[in-house]
């Protein structure tokens, strides 16, 4: 049986701090995702061979970049990007360093995952919009995004998700939070309590953000 | 027969317009010369098989689709001309309303109405609300406001639909397969609609359909297309009882059932229009005479420019001519069944 002793090394300031600092990297990096990478999800979408002005030079181009930041392991995304970081936040350690290399892994990972939410918007919708005389702008404002929402806010849970489990790994590489809580304490000092406890809290982490994004999907779908 | 009116002041006019497309199998004509005109407030049909070009044909008409040779004008305006702002402005003017109905799945049937004002331009959030109520009112909705497409029939989302097309005044209203997706019920609503619009707005209506029944029930003059070419315009009347084209015929016996199988020689069709549908020149035409007849197939029903009644008589009898030819004075026209 497990009894109290088995959390003998549960520090639970330690867990708060690890856990505030993960929320903290998810949250930050997530807006930021967001920020760049639903323009450019939009910018995909457009210029793809069905979008609104098709350009295939520049699809191409975006759609290489995307899929070039998309296909290096994240852990290596991380080390490559080291100068950059330091460039940009001048450290590449703790909450402040994992920033840049986590928004420059999911920004493209969200990007296409949006454009994949837009070409899901009925073909007619955007030609019933073109026969109001709708302007492009128009179009993508308030017909493409708000005809989406329900498939954007999905895809932003997705990406969400996907940030814990980078920011796991961040930690392995002295970015704080809980991942590094697991590799110093659970793996490097085999203290299996703290290993057992961080890994909890991200799965509890996950399934709340799956959870809060399936009920506002839920609450923003009309059909 | 009533003659084709043409009017010289067209609102809509294409001059050898033809639209090709590049495949992987080559490149196809899905418009291919087509001269036509369309006069203000007529109601217009387009009929012809599936992959006919009509879908590309009523598309050039607010540039959803851009000929590949020709022009087309509207208003007397050469559309490849406009600019995006020019363009706007004539959308604005034009209606279009889909097989598909294309309303916006997150907004209610008063935004999706009131979206088409937003889009324009036109007014404050206040008027805008109260002229979307007021159309969706014409088309009947008023107590559907406030629901989602999801939540309505297709009849239901088709008005929606219209009340959006009308909702900046157009003068003209295109429909593609306005009624393709509807029960029969339904299809009655819309089409009683469109007439009624027709009729109180002076709205030009242009109607793509691949039924003759529909054509039959609201047009004034149609177009056959065939393989992207018009194979005849005419009045309804014309195409229905005289159609020139193959294509023409192949699609009014739709509507028309060939004459029955052992039809003999003595057999006529008669067809005939307006008052004579209810007159006595039937049985006033054998009176006193040594003819007898029987009706071997009719159909009486009515056109949008009046009743009309369509049959294949057996005549017999020594004055067989003499009883034809007052058919011929009432203002029926008899052609010979068997030829
Ligand atoms: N965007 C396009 N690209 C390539 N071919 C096209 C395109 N649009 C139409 N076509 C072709 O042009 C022809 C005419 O198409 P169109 O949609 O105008 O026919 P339609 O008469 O409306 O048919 P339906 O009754 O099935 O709607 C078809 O052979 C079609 O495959
Ligand atoms: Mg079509």
């Amino acid at each position: 049986m497990i009894g109290p002793e088995f959390f003998a090394n549960i520090d639970p300031a330690e867990i708060a701090r690890a856990s505030g600092e993960t929320l903290g990297m998810v949250g930050a990096s997530l807006l930021l995702s967001l920020a760049l990478g639903l323009p450019l999800g939009v910018w995909l979408s457009v210029t793809s061979r069905q979008g609104l002005s098709p350009h295939p030079l520049l699809y191409g181009l975006l759609s290489f970049a995307v899929n070039v930041l998309r296909s290096i392991p994240f852990v290596i995304l991380f080390i490559l990007l080291i100068p950059v970081t330091l460039a940009l936040v001048g450290t590449s350690l703790g909450v402040k360093g994992a920033i840049p290399p986590l928004v420059l892994g999911a920004a493209p990972f969200l990007a296409r995952l949006v454009e994949n939410a837009l070409r899901e918007v009925d073909r007619s919708v955007i030609e019933a919009t073109q026969a109001l005389g709708a302007s492009k702008r128009q179009i993508i404002l308030h017909t493409l995004l708000p005809e989406a929402l329900p498939g954007l806010i999905a895809a932003a849970t997705v990406t969400a998700i996907a940030l814990v489990s980078y920011t796991a790994m961040a930690g392995v590489v002295g970015a704080g939070g809980l991942g590094d809580l697991a590799v110093r304490y659970g793996y490097q000092r085999f203290q299996t309590d703290v290993m057992v406890v961080t890994v909890v809290l991200i799965i509890a982490l996950v399934q709340g953000l799956q959870m809060l994004g399936d009920a506002l999907v839920a609450r923003v779908s009309k059909k | 027969m009533v003659s084709d009116v043409h009017n010289p002041a067209s609102v809509i006019a294409l001059r050898g317009v033809t639209r090709r497309f590049v495949s992987k199998s080559g490149v196809q004509a899905a418009l291919d010369g087509v001269d036509l005109d369309i006069a203000r407030g007529e109601v217009f049909g387009i009929i012809g098989p599936s992959g006919s070009g009509k879908s590309t044909l009523i598309r050039l008409l607010n540039r959803l689709e851009t000929p590949s040779e020709g022009r087309v004008e509207v208003n007397g305006v050469d559309l490849s001309g406009l600019d995006a702002r020019a363009l706007s402005a004539l959308r604005h003017k034009m209606g279009m309303i889909f097989q598909s109905f294309g309303l916006l799945s997150s907004k209610t049937a008063l935004h999706n109405v009131a979206y088409a004002l937003e889009l324009a331009g036109t007014g404050t959030s206040g008027t805008r609300r109260q002229r979307a109520l007021d159309l969706l009112d014409r088309v009947g909705l008023s107590a559907h406001a406030q629901k989602y497409p999801a939540q309505l029939s297709g009849g239901q989302k088709q008005r929606v639909a219209i009340a959006r097309a009308l909702a900046n005044a157009p003068d003209i209203l295109l429909c593609d397969e306005a009624t393709s997706a509807l029960d029969p019920e339904a299809t009655q609503g819309i089409l009683t609609l469109l007439a009624e619009l027709n009729r109180e707005l002076g709205l030009t209506i242009v109607l793509v359909t691949h039924e003759m029944e529909v054509v039959r029930q609201v047009c004034d003059r149609v177009a056959v297309l065939d393989h992207g070419r018009l194979a005849e315009v005419g009045t309804v009347e014309q195409v229905l009882f005289a159609p020139v084209s193959a294509a023409g015929r192949a699609l009014s016996k739709h509507i028309l059932p060939p004459p029955p199988d052992g039809v003999g020689e003595g057999a006529v069709t008669l067809t005939y229009f307006g008052e004579v549908v209810y007159s006595d020149a039937l049985s006033a035409a054998v009176q006193g005479l040594q003819a007898r007849f029987s009706v071997l197939s009719g159909q009486v029903s009515h056109l949008k420019s009046g009743p009309y009644g369509h049959m294949i008589v057996d005549m017999a009898g020594p004055h067989r001519a003499e009883a034809l030819a007052r058919l011929r004075a009432r203002g029926v026209s008899v052609t010979e069944a068997v030829q």
